[in-house]
C-alpha cells in the first residue's frame, strides 16, 4: 500500500533542505518539482539575480542528478549543444568519435533562451519533444529522467529571438521567479556577505525514484467534475474574445491536469481537489493564451484574465 | 473493490433516508402551520394535511432522486472531492487508487448517519414542530375561532361589526328593495306601469296633407284643426305638490333675506 504521508515527508524535506541553500523561492522550487514529476520542462521568467540557477542546480543535487548549463548567446550553434563529431586517433587509427554535448544531462538550464538562434532553439525544443538528440545520420536516446529549464530575462529584449507561441506551448509551466521579501533579503545580504559556507548537498531522492514517482503520478485518480471544470477553464480561454485573442490548446487540459496530480502527490494526497487546479492554471496557462489589445489596455496581465476566467 | 462499492451504496442510502426524514420535517412543520389557522376559521385541524401530504411526498420524491456523493462531502468537508474521486474510479485499478479506496470505504464505515445532516437546522425544526403542536392543541380544546367558515352568517355578520360601516352594500341593497314601493319611486303606480310599456309608433305619410315635391307656399297653408294626433303629455300627481308649512316658509324667506342684506 502506498504511504502517502511518507511521500509527502520526502518532498517537505527537499523543499526544506532547498530553503536552506535558496532563500526565498519555496513556490517556484515547488512548481520545479511539480513538472519534474510530470515529465516536462520548465520556462522560468525573472530578472537577473533571483537565484535561477541556484535552485535549479540545488534541486539536481538533492534528486542526484547531472545537471549542466548552457547560456544562449547570438553565436551558439546547434552542434554547441547537442555535440559533434571529432576526430580520434586511437590504436594508431583515426576515426570520427561523437563528443557529447551539454544537452547530455538529466537538467539542463538553458539561460536566456530567448538569446540563441532559432536553429539553436529548434535543436534543443526537438531534444526537449523526442528525448533524442541527431549528429550526422545517428540518433542518440538522452537519459531518463530529462528536463529542460530555460530562462527568459523579461529585460533588455533587444536582440533576442522571442519563442514562438507554438514552442513555448511545449514548456508545462512557467514559472515567475520575483524578488525576495526585505526579511529574505535581510537573510541573503546575511549569509553571501559574510564568510561563505558552502552546504553539502546530499540527495535525498535518487533517480530511479523519481523515475517510480513519475509513473506514480499519472496514477494519481481525478474526479469526473474535476475534469470538467478544467475543460470548462481551457475552453473559456478560446470563447472569452473580450479580453483573450488566443486561446490555449487541449495540451494546456492535458497539462494542468497532469499538473493538479503532480501537486497533489507533493502535498501528500491521493486525489486531486479543486484546489490543486487553481493553484495550477496560472503556471500553465499564462504562457498559452495571448490577450487582446483591449486587455493590454487596461493594463490586464495573463494571470489576473486566468484568475478572472476561474470565478 | 466490493467493501468500497458496498460502502457507496450505504453511505448513499443514508443520504436518501436523511432527506426522506427532512421532507417529513418540512412536511410536518407545513401541517402545523396550516392547523391552527385551519381552526381559527373554524375548521377541523385535519384538514391541514391535505396540502401538507401531497408537499411532503414530492419533496421527499424529488430530493430522494436528487442526491449525490457531492451533499454528503458538504457535510463531511475530510471527505472533500474524495467520494466523487471513488465514484468516478471505481473500475481503475492501481495502487494509489486502492489506497483511496480503502482509507475511503475505513472512513464511511466509521461514518455515524447523523452528520450526514444538518443538525442545527433538525434542532430548531423539531422546536418549531413542537411549539406549532402546543399552539394546535390549546386552539383545539378552547375552540378558539375568529370567524365559522361553516357557517355564511357569521361572515357577514362580520361586516356588520366593522366600526364605520353600519350596513353592508348587501343588505342596503335589500333594505332599499323591501322599503320603497314604485308609488315612492315614481309616484303613481300608472307611471310606472306606462314606463314599463312598450309603445309602437308608425307615421302614416298618406294621410298627411304636405307633398313638399309639390306643394308651395306651405307657410299659407290652412292645417286641418282636427288631424294629428294628440300630444301625450305628462301632469305630475299631487303627491309631488310642496307640502310645506307656512311657518316653514316663513323661515326660509327671512334666511334668504338675510344672505343677500335685505336687498329685495
Amino acid at each position: 500500500m502506498i504511504e502517502m504521508a511518507r511521500i509527502k515527508e520526502n518532498f517537505d524535506r527537499i523543499l526544506d533542505t532547498a530553503g536552506e541553500v535558496v532563500i526565498g523561492q519555496r513556490e517556484v522550487i515547488k512548481q520545479v518539482v511539480v513538472a519534474m514529476l510530470c515529465d516536462a520542462n520548465v520556462l522560468l521568467e525573472g530578472n537577473p539575480g533571483l537565484a535561477k540557477t541556484l535552485s535549479v542546480r540545488t534541486l539536481a543535487g538533492l534528486m542526484d542528478l547531472k545537471f549542466s548549463r548552457i547560456q544562449g548567446t547570438p553565436d551558439l550553434m546547434p552542434s554547441d549543444i547537442t555535440g559533434t563529431y571529432i576526430l580520434e586517433e586511437r590504436n594508431g587509427k583515426r576515426e570520427f568519435k561523437f563528443q557529447p554535448g551539454p544537452l547530455f544531462s538529466n537538467i539542463v538550464l538553458m539561460d536566456e533562451i530567448n538569446r540563441a538562434t532559432p536553429k539553436t532553439q529548434s535543436a534543443l525544443l526537438e531534444a526537449m519533444q523526442e528525448k533524442q538528440v541527431t549528429a550526422g545520420n545517428n540518433t542518440f536516446p538522452l537519459d531518463k529522467p530529462f528536463f529542460v529549464l530555460a530562462t527568459q530575462n523579461p529585460l533588455e529584449q533587444t536582440g533576442t529571438y522571442n519563442l514562438p507561441e507554438a514552442q513555448s506551448d511545449r514548456f508545462l509551466l512557467k514559472v515567475l521567479v520575483n524578488y525576495p521579501t526585505p526579511e529574505e533579503e535581510m537573510k541573503i545580504v546575511d549569509r553571501y556577505s559574510e564568510v561563505l559556507q558552502e552546504k553539502v548537498i546530499k540527495p535525498i531522492v535518487s533517480k530511479n525514484a523519481l523515475l517510480q514517482l513519475q509513473q506514480l503520478v499519472r496514477k494519481v485518480p481525478v474526479a469526473n467534475d474535476i475534469k470538467h471544470y478544467v475543460v470548462d477553464l481551457v475552453t473559456k480561454t478560446r470563447s472569452h474574445k473580450e479580453l483573450i485573442e488566443h486561446g490555449a490548446s487541449p495540451r494546456a487540459s492535458i497539462g494542468l491536469i497532469l499538473a493538479a496530480k503532480a501537486h497533489a502527490l507533493v502535498e501528500g494526497r491521493d486525489y486531486v481537489n479543486k484546489e490543486d487546479v487553481k493553484i495550477m492554471a496560472c503556471p500553465v496557462l499564462r504562457h498559452r493564451i495571448i490577450l487582446n489589445f483591449e486587455a493590454e489596455r487596461n493594463n490586464f496581465k495573463e494571470d489576473d484574465v486566468v484568475g478572472y476566467l476561474q470565478r | 473493490m466490493s467493501s468500497v462499492v458496498q460502502a457507496l451504496a450505504s453511505i448513499k442510502k443514508r443520504l436518501v433516508a436523511a432527506t426522506i426524514f427532512n421532507a417529513l420535517l418540512n412536511g410536518t412543520l407545513i401541517a402545523l402551520i396550516l392547523a391552527p389557522v385551519f381552526i381559527l376559521f373554524g375548521l377541523q385541524w385535519f384538514y391541514a394535511l391535505v396540502p401538507a401530504f401531497p408537499y411532503t411526498i414530492y419533496l421527499a420524491f424529488v430530493h430522494a432522486k436528487k442526491v449525490r456523493l457531492a451533499q454528503a462531502e458538504e457535510r463531511l468537508p475530510e471527505l472533500e472531492w474524495q467520494l466523487r474521486t471513488t465514484e468516478d474510479t471505481l473500475g481503475v485499478e492501481n495502487e494509489v487508487v486502492e489506497s483511496l479506496h480503502q482509507r475511503v470505504a475505513n472512513k464511511i464505515n466509521d461514518l455515524h448517519s447523523r452528520y450526514l445532516m444538518d443538525s442545527k437546522k433538525v434542532v430548531h425544526k423539531v422546536g418549531g414542530i413542537a411549539i406549532l403542536l402546543i399552539l394546535t392543541i390549546v386552539l383545539s380544546v378552547f375552540q378558539v375561532k375568529l370567524i365559522d367558515a361553516t357557517n355564511p352568517e357569521s361572515v357577514t355578520g362580520l361586516f356588520s361589526k366593522v366600526d364605520g360601516v353600519k350596513d353592508s352594500f348587501i343588505v342596503a341593497a335589500d333594505k332599499i328593495k323591501t322599503t320603497f314601493s314604485d308609488r315612492d319611486l315614481y309616484g303613481d303606480e300608472k307611471v310606472a306601469d306606462l314606463g314599463n310599456e312598450e309603445l309602437n309608433l308608425e307615421l302614416k305619410r298618406d294621410e298627411s296633407e304636405i307633398d313638399p315635391g309639390k306643394d308651395q307656399g306651405l307657410h299659407n297653408k290652412a292645417f286641418k284643426q282636427q288631424d294629428g294626433a294628440a300630444i301625450p303629455w305628462a301632469v305630475a300627481d299631487a303627491s309631488y305638490n310642496e307640502d310645506i308649512s307656512d311657518e316653514d316658509k316663513a323661515i326660509v324667506k327671512s334666511y334668504f333675506e338675510k344672505l343677500t342684506g335685505d336687498e329685495s
